[in-house]
């Protein structure tokens, strides 16, 4: 049982995929304007790993070890896809925003990592709940950058003005330099709180 | 060959299957939705062109709003000489030319007949609406844009349905680059151009950083798309001077 819990909350600090493991930085600067777009892609993003993790888990003992990276690799943009053709059916506008970026979630680090680091080593439960911790983890962050960022860029939370209505917003918050700097900023906090530092 | 190599071609072309099959199910399954909300968004990008708010407080206006809007909205088809086919629609098109024209020559707009929207109002033609497409950098943009009864002053202008790059070529569909059509004269010098659109400037619209090329392409079809329509207004004009 503490087993258990260590794989889903580890990741959501001490062993986090963006700040701590560097895992996808690249969506995290991009749909982390607005809330509403970073939300959307949280979930997508705790689909797919979870799901990815489990099916890889499952296929561990068959996978032919030679083309085991190619195989993860479909499995992962079927997934991918999948939420895609939902996303574009139900969520149409949510979609138009996040545009390419859900399909890069193929292409995020923390996806195919996991598969490789966990999914392929450990039974399906474990790594079903590996993959919602690390989907997790990488949604704290995300959640974090974009509140910050939708504060300052534009004085509003999750589209509700909570700023004062003579608020400028403030440019560089809304654009990637911004979150690359709240990410900046992130991190030295986590990292003077938990102590942990890397060291030679 | 070894064994092992034949279970993994065995294993390789199974996924493949079940990877694909599981695809096209997915996609078969949510076509119909998706579908539709395409259409919605095109018709909203009508609305837009014709300066009706298709937002309004960060909502957009439902379906019935929009079907509201199209009562109002004539599409006419125009053959090669951009005159009107008398009586012709999308959905009686080859009967009424006697299958000279077929359906799916509509949108590619290589050819006639060419699409028009009429906004009518108390039975007059107040507004004139187009569709028009072209390359960007990375795929084609889409759009919209709807001209007063002067054939030339521009009521509004859409982008859409593209791939280019977010926050680059991708500004293309945000509310400051379609915005600053409102008012401009298009025109075949038209121009997207960089630092020369300011106030008072009416044949050019400010382009977008980084995208250059996106920009071409956007001046590109407005341009042409402009000379072919206007042989339409040109008819327009002639038939009110008779008058």
């Amino acid at each position: 049982m503490a087993k258990t819990k260590e794989i889903v909350f580890d990741p959501l600090s001490d062993n986090n995929p963006i700040t701590v493991q560097m895992l996808g930085i690249c969506s995290a600067l991009a749909v982390t304007v607005k809330m509403e777009t970073a939300a959307v892609m949280c979930v997508a993003v705790i689909v797919v790993i979870a799901f990815s993790n489990t099916l890889i888990s499952l296929l561990r003992k068959v996978i032919p070890s030679k083309i085991r990276m190619i195989v993860e690799m479909a499995v992962i943009a079927s997934l991918v896809i999948i939420v895609d053709q939902i996303l574009k059916a139900y969520m149409y506008d949510v979609s138009k925003q996040l545009s390419v970026f859900v399909g890069l979630i193929i292409t995020n680090c923390i996806v195919m990592g996991r598969a490789e680091a966990f999914a392929l080593q450990n039974p399906p439960l474990e790594s079903f709940l590996d993959g919602i911790g690390n989907g997790l983890g990488y949604s704290v962050v995300l959640l974090i950058v974009a509140s910050a960022r939708e504060i300052l860029g534009s004085g509003e939370w999750y589209g509700m003005q909570i700023l004062p209505g003579g608020y400028m917003g403030n440019g560089l918050a809304a654009l990637p330099p911004g979150a690359f700097i709240i990410i900046g900023l992130g991190i030295w906090v986590q990292r003077t709180i938990t102590g942990k530092f890397e060291t030679e | 060959m070894q064994k092992d190599d034949i279970r993994t071609i065995v294993f390789a072309a199974v996924t493949c299957l079940i990877v694909s099959l599981l695809l096209s199910s997915t996609y078969a399954a949510l076509k119909d939705r998706q579908e539709k909300n395409e259409e919605l968004d095109r018709k909203l990008n009508v609305l837009r062109a014709f300066g009706v708010e298709t937002v309004i407080d960060g909502v957009k206006i439902n379906e019935e709003d929009v079907d509201e809007y199209f009562d109002n909205i004539r599409e006419v088809l125009l053959d090669e000489t951009f005159v009107v086919i008398a009586g012709a629609s999308r959905t009686n098109l080859e009967a009424q030319t006697a299958g000279k024209y077929k359906l799916d020559m509509i949108d590619n707009k290589k050819v006639a007949p060419y699409p028009l929207f009429l906004w009518e109002s108390e039975g007059e033609v107040e507004k004139y609406c187009y569709p028009q497409y072209g390359k960007g950098l990375w795929s084609t943009v889409y759009s919209y844009v709807a001209l007063g009864k002067d054939f030339k002053t521009v009521v509004g202008a859409t982008f859409y349905g593209h791939k280019e790059t977010p926050g680059l070529g991708g500004e293309c569909s945000e509310d400051w680059f379609m915005d600053q059509f409102n008012g401009k004269q298009l025109s075949k010098d038209f121009r997207v151009v960089k630092g020369q659109a300011g106030e008072g400037v009416l044949n050019a619209v400010d382009g977008m950083s980084g995208a250059t090329i996106t920009g071409n392409g956007i001046q590109k079809f407005l341009r042409e798309e402009y000379v072919k329509y206007s042989k339409f207004f040109a008819n327009q004009s002639a038939v009110e001077k008779v008058d």
